[in-house]
């Protein structure tokens, strides 16, 4: 299946989409979470995720925005969710399970894993949008990556900082 | 010698463009928007139709429009046409009584390959109003239940108010040749089924390794796209997708041009189409995109 | 096998037609009374009023068979309803054709035939006989590029201007019962010598012309990647459909019923339509699957030089250039054609 079947500006959604996934999936693990370093590492993902869906929002505008009809209002982003529920994120049941990230490592290093999951989701996702359109989906990944170097960052600068997760951990 | 100066005449065909007469037996009122109507040729001919084909319903004064068949061929008597008030035509159909008359024209257009899937498992996705074509292949499959593999028919509405058929729904869920599946996008307190878009029905379906598995998928047109990426992940190739378009046809037998896509008449070249006939297409069932640079 | 070719003098030709108007209206090229110097086909009131070399026309003679406006049936609204069709069972004349729009009376009889077949152009035709005369090119022709220069498919008759008259050329039992009305001589090879450097006149003054044939037109819409080209015209078009309401090969309508002041009995009418207006290609919930201009200039060229030319064979153009003598934006058909040619031969360069 290596037909465009999807325009940019519908990866665009689904990135949101994902982002958004990624804001509650954080902010359903912060209200769990205990540990004040936990908590801050939490909010820095949630805040992550937000950027960036700003940042994908934004990159919608000058795309040609065309749409096909909805039979009811919300129906596009209704099967653009179903779409992109299990891509990266847990879905919404399945937040119990992980929320009980419980030190800063396991934070980042699951903060990671989903970063991954989505470039994996983006790349594949080439093959079904317009090759013209390519540079949208590579901007969108460069994006996810320059994600993970934030949060590789992230860590360096708390294992630096002489990391209270170890604490947390105990 | 007038006459002598008359060309042969050219062969006449069919299409006159006056419909015949047909009568309303019966009105069923579905759903707050949606009726389905029996009706009976004037002459008491059957209509002949296949699973699939559309009729062009002429109301008088209102004008025609292209409505699909949801009855099974083999309906006993007359066929079955379902309605969504949404325009001057089918507001006027809305208003119709049993005894009413009203033109028919057709059956038209490529139906779904009935006689191709024969021996396959069909698995049937209908969207919101989607169904109604749906429900007379559903019903000839049933009539012929035997030429048919695994059934499986996943049924997506709105809300639990907008489902069609629901008499129908009750048959086939008793029916052990059948797995049906309904789902409604927003469900209300009373609802106990399940819930969310078709898709999440499809990706969890068990569709086993069966190399035989067809989809036929109607439905508004956002849904196929994301059908399809949901039948891609079951193994599912292009060729074995199958479609059915809605267009506002005038004709219905490719003349007018206004159910143009790309060099398809979706009245007379279907409305049913393979989706690997509509891949490289624009105007189908994606987005518009201007052509590649 | 070649047609009986007979001579008739220039007289002889309004004889013809003044003989044929006894028997059944004859529609042909008169001047406007409206537009003097401008040409229309009408109902002659007298065979003087044809204009045998008259400058094309606004709109195509497939009017004689297919108003712009027509009824299809009327109704009541008894229960059940009576409907009657409504049909011209009137024979007729239409004279004064040129091969150009021969040719799109023949394209016109080939779509309409496609399966499942209308009746109702068909049979007008059949009501029809034919007369086509050759033409001399104006800035905006160019048959000679698609091919249809030559054409006289459907045509009972054709006439060439000689020196002493017409040369006629006899295509069925009809045409020849309409030349042998009035007197005709045997054509001399200076006769037929004359018609042929007529044609090869008509050739050479053509201004206008295609850098490609249409094979190789509808290879290269084919390839695609002319989207710039179709936006920098888009944004020229006002989309007013007079491209298409002048074009001879154009056969899109529209349907709707109207209702008589009493509410009783009413008419189901036909139009032209044209899919370069925004509404054409509206589907239910009022979703346009070619609401951007350049989608529905796109559509044109493609649905002329590349749909229908792969599934009939032959491109819906005619080279009559009336779509650009038309158009209200100045846009001119060969002049876009050949930026796409130019284009797409370039881009075939560089690659």
């Amino acid at each position: 299946m290596e037909q465009p079947i999807f325009r940019a500006v519908e990866l665009l959604d689904m990135a949101v989409e994902i982002e958004l996934r990624g804001l509650e999936f954080y902010e359903a693990c912060l209200a769990r979470a205990e540990h004040p370093q936990v908590k801050q590492a939490l909010q820095f993902m949630a805040k992550e995720e937000a950027r960036h869906g700003e940042i994908f929002t934004r990159m919608k505008e000058g795309q040609v925005l065309y749409e096909l009809p909805e039979s009811y209002p919300g129906e596009m982003r209704a099967y653009l969710a179903g779409f992109v529920s299990d891509k990266v994120f847990p879905s919404a049941e399945d937040h119990p399970k992980a929320m009980s990230l419980d030190d800063t490592d396991r934070v980042i290093e699951t903060a990671i894993e989903f970063e991954k999951r989505s470039i994996l989701f983006y790349s594949a996702m080439k093959q079904v949008i317009r090759p013209s359109e390519g540079k949208i989906v590579e901007q969108v990944i460069t994006e996810e990556h320059s994600h993970i170097r934030r949060l590789l960052a992230l860590r360096k600068d708390l294992e630096g900082s002489g990391s209270t997760a170890d604490e947390g951990r105990g | 010698m007038p006459d002598r100066l008359v060309r042969a005449p050219y062969p006449m065909t069919k299409v006159f463009y006056r419909p015949a007469l047909a009568q309303v037996l019966r009105v069923d009122q579905l759903t707050q928007s949606e009726n389905l109507l029996a009706l009976r040729m004037g002459t008491g001919e059957p209509l002949n139709h296949e699973p699939g084909q559309f009729v062009q319903v002429s109301l008088f004064g209102y004008g025609e429009a292209p409505i699909s068949i949801c009855s099974s061929p083999k309906g006993k008597e007359g066929f079955e046409i379902c309605v969504r008030e949404v325009g001057t035509v089918s507001g006027a159909i809305h208003d119709l009584e049993p005894g009413d008359w009203i033109g028919i024209r057709g059956p038209y257009g490529r139906g779904f390959p009935v006689v191709e899937l024969e021996g396959k498992d069909v698995l049937i996705v209908a969207g919101g109003i989607g169904m109604a074509p749906l429900r007379s292949l559903v019903g000839h499959i049933r009539d012929n239940r035997r030429r048919y593999g695994r059934i499986i028919v996943v049924y997506g509405a709105k809300n639990p108010a907008a489902i069609l058929f629901k008499n129908d729904l009750k048959v086939w869920f008793e029916d052990e040749g059948i797995e049906l599946y309904v789902t409604v996008d927003s469900p209300d307190e009373s609802w106990t089924g399940r819930s969310g878009v078709v898709t999440s029905i499809i990706r969890d379906l068990d569709l086993g390794s069966s190399a035989s598995m067809n989809a036929v998928v109607v439905g508004p047109p956002v849904m196929y796209r994301f059908v399809a990426m949901e039948l891609f992940r079951h193994g599912l190739t292009e060729d074995r997708i199958i479609f059915s378009l809605e267009r506002r046809f005038k004709c219905g037998i490719g003349k007018c041009g206004h159910c143009q896509v790309n060099d398809l008449y979706v009245c007379r070249d279907g409305p049913v189409f393979r989706y690997s006939e509509l891949l490289g297409r624009s105007e189908a069932v994606e987005v518009w995109a201007p052509e590649e640079q | 096998m070649a047609p009986l070719k007979q001579v008739v003098s220039s007289e002889g030709l309004f004889d013809m037609l003044r003989e044929a108007m006894k028997e059944l209206p004859v529609i042909a090229p008169a001047e406007r009374k409206d537009q003097p110097g401008f040409h229309h086909f009408a109902r002659l009131q007298q065979a003087e009023d044809f204009v045998p070399d008259y400058v094309t026309t606004t709109l195509p003679p497939k009017k004689a068979f297919f108003q712009p406006s027509e009824t299809l049936f009327t109704f009541t609204t008894d229960q059940p309803p009576a409907l009657e069709l409504v049909s011209d069972t009137e024979h007729f004349v239409l004279a004064g054709v040129h091969p150009c729009d021969l040719a799109g009376l023949d394209a016109l009889d080939l779509a309409y035939s496609q399966p499942p077949a209308e009746v109702r152009w068909p049979a007008d035709r059949g009501l029809a006989t034919v007369v086509g005369i050759d033409c001399m090119p104006d800035d905006y022709c160019f048959c000679s590029s698609v091919g249809t220069c030559l054409t006289r498919q459907g045509c009972d008759l054709f006439l060439t201007k000689v020196d002493r008259g017409y040369l006629a050329e006899v295509y069925t039992p009809a045409g020849d019962t309409m030349l042998a009305k009035v007197r005709t001589w045997e054509p001399t090879e200076a006769d037929i010598r004359d018609a042929e450097q007529w044609r090869e006149r008509k050739v050479e003054r053509m201004t206008a012309h295609l850098e490609a044939d249409p094979a190789e037109i509808a290879d290269l819409l084919e390839a695609g990647g002319l989207a710039h080209l179709w936006k920098e015209t888009a944004e020229r078009c006002y989309s007013c459909g007079s491209c298409n309401t002048t074009c001879p090969a154009c056969f899109c309508f529209d349907m709707h019923d109207e209702f008589d002041l009493s509410l009783k009995t009413g008419i189901r009418r036909r139009t032209w339509d044209s899919c370069q207006l925004l509404e054409f290609a509206l589907v239910a919930g009022r979703h346009n699957f070619r609401q951007e201009r350049e989608q529905r200039v796109r559509h044109r060229w493609h649905r002329k030089f590349l749909y229908l030319y792969r599934r009939l064979g032959r491109a819906y153009c005619t080279g009559c250039g009336r779509c650009s003598r038309a158009c209200t934006a100045d846009i001119n058909l060969v002049d876009v054609t050949n930026a796409l040619i130019a284009h797409a031969r370039k881009a075939a360069d560089h690659a």
